[in-house]
């Protein structure tokens, strides 16, 4: 079994601990209001895929704290960091401030973990207007990307993020996958699996967060945001199943121009199916469904 | 900003204007506008919070996307109950209503008024006291309109448990009775239902069903349909959801559960986001092409229960609640439902029109 440690930091209500909580703790976005700011670290464990357990440092984001993370605590905090993310308030009062200490982190993990990869989520976009939304991320992005350069750090991925939709699970969906080893085996096996089904579309989602994990094709779609909504909607309804008692198992779908499957696969992911073809009986793919469970299990990377 | 995505409709047109009618009225920020646009323009419940400003003028939207579920929907602003009645509160556009008419009186249509009263704003003595105004000059108009009252904003700290909700309806009723009689008006003669409802959650959904459910005509039938397709089939529970706006215009006579309720419209969503819209060209997407007339989907619970959803006319979905040892039988299910779909056909067709809309 594997630790994996991951830093959450940005300013205080920025809004970290609401993206922890509904991506691992089943949290509702409107539940997020009541949560209250976080004192000091908050150390969470999750597992993820059954073996790999992240443990989260959930860093509270008030000035007083910095002193201690960039003095007494700096190589507690910043050493042994696989992955970095760093929270920025689109609505932010004080930009100038959370650069100050936003380089300040960036140093301290260059010398502490040169090696972990980082993520910079520009957070609480919904309250962006929508047709304004992609100027002022882009915006946004330049700043920060000058502010990285300026630091000397490079690599980094940014993402723009809100609760209230699926860009939440766009981005945590692009984290998780960079701590899964050896996941191009995995994506090997799913494209083969994909052809072999003759379908459009192969997602996999991992079962607890229903993030998705691999996305293989025949046939693309052009609905850029379809598997984050299709992650956000599924999760939202499993914990509707366990209000009325109940779990969700798996589900098909189907119109005029598809069938897709939505399946326990292997012990620790969900599997979805999307099927055009009109010659490949619902038996067929589901028959196919059964059969690559064992041997998929296999290919599940284990730490 | 509000109304700017509303086409221009002519609200005069008989055939419009004949429609039920849904009037939402209610004190200033009571959250009028934000059940209008959360459950029939899907705005999301917290954009409400930053995205509406007060309703300045009266604002009119029609909910017309399946054949059985077709009504219109009077926004008004906040403190405004009627009393200019005659046309002044529509001199926005210029079709004006019919002469004479009052905001309470359809033509030949049936009315329901839905009073929003805000439950976290206390105390509510003066915005009750205009309550009982309003309907009392509604009834004097309209004697057939149906009233509703909306507890709206029970959700938060206040409202925790179901017990301080339950307690705020019951202050709310027993202020509403004490107002009628100071009145004059026999609490006894009104018949008004309660609900409590809160834009972030399924309450808002069962209220508005409740509330569309009287004003359609065909209901006696609809539920006379379920019931023995439920009965044949042997079923736990069906329901008729309009796929768009989610409210459920119908069910079998069998008790309604609201988990299994939510549950059922929560299945919509997901059908609506799993299948992949149609691409017209290179990056664009018909949003309306996930829902056709074969729409089907099958969800498989823990329970040992099976949620069957299908379509049965435009927009419009039967989504039923089964043991999966009753699943078996699809065909069966299938061929019943196929006999469903004809008569909800046979029903949605236009009646001549003769005397009154009920
Ligand atoms: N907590 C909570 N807030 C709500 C609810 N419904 C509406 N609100 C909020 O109440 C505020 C006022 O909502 P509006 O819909 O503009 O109210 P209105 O009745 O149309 O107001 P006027 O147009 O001025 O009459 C908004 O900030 C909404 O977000 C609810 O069910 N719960
Ligand atoms: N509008 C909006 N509010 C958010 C979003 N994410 C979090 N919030 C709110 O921001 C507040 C602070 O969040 P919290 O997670 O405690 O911040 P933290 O101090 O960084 O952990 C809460 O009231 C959340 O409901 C978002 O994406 N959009
Ligand atoms: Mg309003």
């Amino acid at each position: 079994m594997a630790k994996k440690k991951v830093l959450l930091m940005g300013k205080a209500h920025s809004g970290k601990t609401s993206m922890r909580s509904i991506i691992f703790a089943n949290y509702l976005a409107r539940d997020t209001t009541r949560l209250s700011p976080t004192l000091d670290v908050e150390h969470h464990h999750v597992r993820f895929l059954g073996d790999l357990v992240l443990n989260l440092w959930d860093c509270g984001g008030q000035d007083a704290f910095y002193e201690s993370y960039f003095e007494r605590d700096r190589e507690t905090i910043f050493r042994g960091v696989e992955l970095l993310i760093y929270v920025f308030d689109i609505e932010s009062e004080t930009p100038e401030k959370d650069f100050d200490h936003f380089c300040g982190v960036l140093e301290a993990i260059e010398e502490n973990s040169p090696d972990a990869r980082i993520f910079l989520l520009i957070h609480k976009m919904d309250l962006v207007a929508e047709e304004d939304r992609e100027a002022i991320l882009e915006d946004r992005k330049q700043l920060i990307e000058e502010s990285c350069i300026s630091c000397g750090v490079e690599n980094f991925q940014c993402f723009g993020t809100s609760i209230w939709d699926e860009t939440l699970y766009k981005a945590w969906s692009e984290i998780v996958t960079n701590l899964i080893p050896n996941i191009g085996l995995l994506e090997t096996h799913l494209n083969k699996f994909c052809r072999i089904c003759d379908a459009d579309e192969v997602v996999l989602f991992e079962r607890a967060t229903f993030l998705s994990i691999s996305y293989q094709y025949g046939t693309p779609h052009f609905d850029a945001h379809r598997f984050e909504k299709i992650s956000n909607i599924i999760k939202q309804f499993k914990l509707s199943c366990g209000k009325a008692q109940s779990q969700f198992h798996g589900m098909e779908v189907q119109n005029s121009r598809f069938t897709a499957y939505i399946d326990q696969f292997t012990v620790n992911t969900y599997i979805m199916v999307i099927v055009s073809n009109p010659s490949v009986h619902t038996a067929a793919t589901v028959w196919n469904i059964q059969n690559a469970r064992n041997d998929f299990e296999r290919f599940i990377p284990r730490v | 900003m509000g109304g700017d995505n509303i086409s221009p409709i002519d609200f005069n047109d008989p055939k419009i204007a004949s429609l039920p009618r849904i009037l939402l009225m209610g004190p200033r920020r009571g959250g009028k506008t934000s059940i209008q646009r959360v459950v029939f323009q899907k705005m999301s419940p917290h954009e409400t919070l930053f995205r509406l400003e007060a309703t300045q003028q009266l604002e009119r939207a029609i909910v017309d996307h399946t054949p059985l579920c077709r009504f219109t929907v009077w926004d008004f602003p906040g403190d405004y109950y009627g009393e200019d009645d005659e046309n002044n509160y529509d001199n926005d556009n210029n079709n004006n209503i019919s002469t004479g008419d009052s905001v309470f009186v359809g033509d030949n249509a049936a009315t329901s008024l839905i009073f929003v009263v805000d439950a976290q704003d206390e105390p509510y003595d003066h915005v009750l006291q205009s309550f009982t105004n309003a309907v009392t000059r509604a009834l004097e108009l309209n004697p057939n309109i149906v009233i509703e009252v909306f507890i709206n904003k029970v959700d938060g700290e206040l409202f925790l448990s179901d017990e301080s909700k339950y307690d705020c309806r019951r202050d709310i009723m027993t202020q509403v009775t004490d107002e009628l009689t100071d009145a004059g008006v026999s609490p006894d003669s009104i018949h008004i239902r309660y609900h409590l409802t809160s834009i972030y959650d399924h309450s808002i959904y069962e209220a508005l069903s409740r509330v569309v459910q009287r004003l359609i005509p065909q209901l006696p039938t609809l539920e006379n349909l379920l019931n023995v397709l439920v009965s044949t089939c042997s079923m736990e529970k069906a329901y008729l959801f309009d796929v768009v706006s989610k409210l459920y215009i119908s069910t079998d006579p069998g008790p309604v559960d609201m988990q299994s309720v939510e549950l059922c419209s929560d299945m919509i969503d997901v059908v609506l986001d799993v299948t992949p819209a149609e691409d017209l060209e290179e990056d664009m997407v018909d949003p309306d092409s996930a829902y056709d007339n074969k729409s089907a989907s099958v969800i498989r619970l823990s329970n040992g229960m099976v949620l069957y959803l299908k379509e049965v006319d435009t927009m419009l979905a039967l989504v039923c609640i089964t043991r999966a040892e009753n699943f078996r039988k699809k065909s069966l299910i299938n061929y019943n439902i196929g006999c469903l779909k004809k008569a909800l056909r046979a029903l949605a067709q236009p009646v001549p029109t003769t005397e009154n809309g009920h």
